[in-house]
């Protein structure tokens, strides 16, 4: 090998990609979640009492289903969390769930589940 | 005796689990980076491991002979920090299968666990029942109120079993520390740390005050029972290997 041969390049890895998208899935599900939690009963309860229809609330959303809006925000953090081009978002929004789940999530969803018990 | 500052206070225990968690992702990025891991699939393993082991930590301790629905259960019911691992561990495997990775990652996770347990327990120990009377004029002491609350005895000192639990995860940590890239194969790390856990946790749950199931033993020590052989079998393996010299800088 001559000495006039340049040192061999180093193969670059591409950069990784900033946690933003990762944070930002992080705080919009957390927030999504305790938004429809917390917030939804009482809104919806509102729109139906000045419409007329009873003092009910989210009705539909007792008992067992009240763990369908959990269950389709996690499959779709899944699909997200799978598909590389939005791996980080999916990642964040599965981290989300879980801080909402052990943070008070939990009496949130009991409490609609119970509702209507 | 001490008294119990925040009894039943969910604010402190929210904030101090979440806290735990923080700093158990924060630790993950900054391992990840040391170790020279640059896989965009770590991260959305690690919101596996968070958000199946969140899951499980509350579906997993369901008592169906109580008569309780899972929705009563997820808001009333119990948690376990057990029941919280196997989650994570479930999860994990999924998001590996799920994104086809097929590296070991408990080396990468074992300390974070041990960080966020070591600060989430924190909030156990300000506001739960904190063990067993312990027999002496030391420990934690209940006032009437607090006792009837979370159901155990005032005015006498009783085991601090979660300041046990923070003293071994802060001394677990710190070995792995020491020997994160010592042990022979991936993974054993992982394994060395959930074996002794189980172990440590066997014993401190005869002074955490749970309710007895059979044989003087409560529902996490039976449950530890069970796994616990194959988790010596995985530790014949790891220690069935010599240990690798300490390298000096940059470790894959």
């Amino acid at each position: 090998m001559s000495k006039d041969n340049p040192p061999p390049q180093k193969e670059e890895e591409p950069p990784e990609p900033g946690l933003g998208p990762m944070g930002f899935g992080i705080l919009v599900g957390t927030t999504a979640l305790y938004a429809f939690y917390l917030l939804g009963p009482s809104a919806f309860g509102r729109l139906q009492s000045e419409a007329g229809s009873g003092p009910s609330s989210m009705r539909f959303l007792t008992g067992p289903s009240a763990f369908i809006p959990v269950a389709g925000y996690l499959a779709i953090a899944i699909i997200l969390a799978v598909w590389p081009p939005t791996s980080r978002w999916g990642a964040g929004l599965l981290i989300g769930l879980g801080i909402f789940t052990l943070l008070g999530g939990g009496i949130c969803v009991g409490a609609l589940a119970q509702m209507g018990a | 005796m001490v008294g119990l500052p925040f009894a039943g206070d969910g604010l402190v225990h929210a904030g101090a689990l979440g806290l735990g968690i923080l700093a158990a992702l924060l630790f993950y990025a900054f391992e990840k980076r040391r170790r020279g891991l640059s896989d965009p699939r770590l991260w959305p393993i690690a919101g596996f491991a968070v958000a199946f082991g969140a899951i499980g930590s509350r579906v997993l301790t369901w008592d169906f002979s109580r008569q309780v629905s899972l929705a009563e259960w997820w808001g009333n019911g119990d948690r376990s920090i057990l029941a919280g691992l196997v989650g994570a561990w479930l999860g994990v495997h999924l998001g590996k299968r799920l994104t086809g990775y097929g590296e070991s990652t408990g080396d990468l996770l074992a300390p974070a666990v041990a960080l966020a347990l070591v600060i989430g327990r924190v909030g156990c120990l300000l506001t739960e029942l904190p063990g067993t009377p312990t027999g002496g004029a030391w420990g934690i002491s209940l006032t009437p109120g607090q006792a009837e609350m979370l159901g155990g005895l005032p005015g006498v000192g009783l085991h601090p079993s979660f300041a046990y639990e923070i003293v071994f995860h802060a001394a677990a940590f710190a070995l792995m520390w020491r020997f994160r890239d010592r042990l022979p194969g991936p993974g054993d790390l992982f394994i060395c740390y959930v074996t002794f856990y189980a172990l440590f946790r066997f014993g401190v749950e005869f002074v955490r005050g749970n309710e007895v199931l059979w044989l003087g033993m409560s529902r996490p020590q039976w449950f530890l029972l069970a796994i616990l052989p194959l988790l010596f079998w995985r530790m014949l393996r790891v220690f069935g290997k010599p240990l690798r010299p300490k390298v000096e800088g940059r470790v894959a």
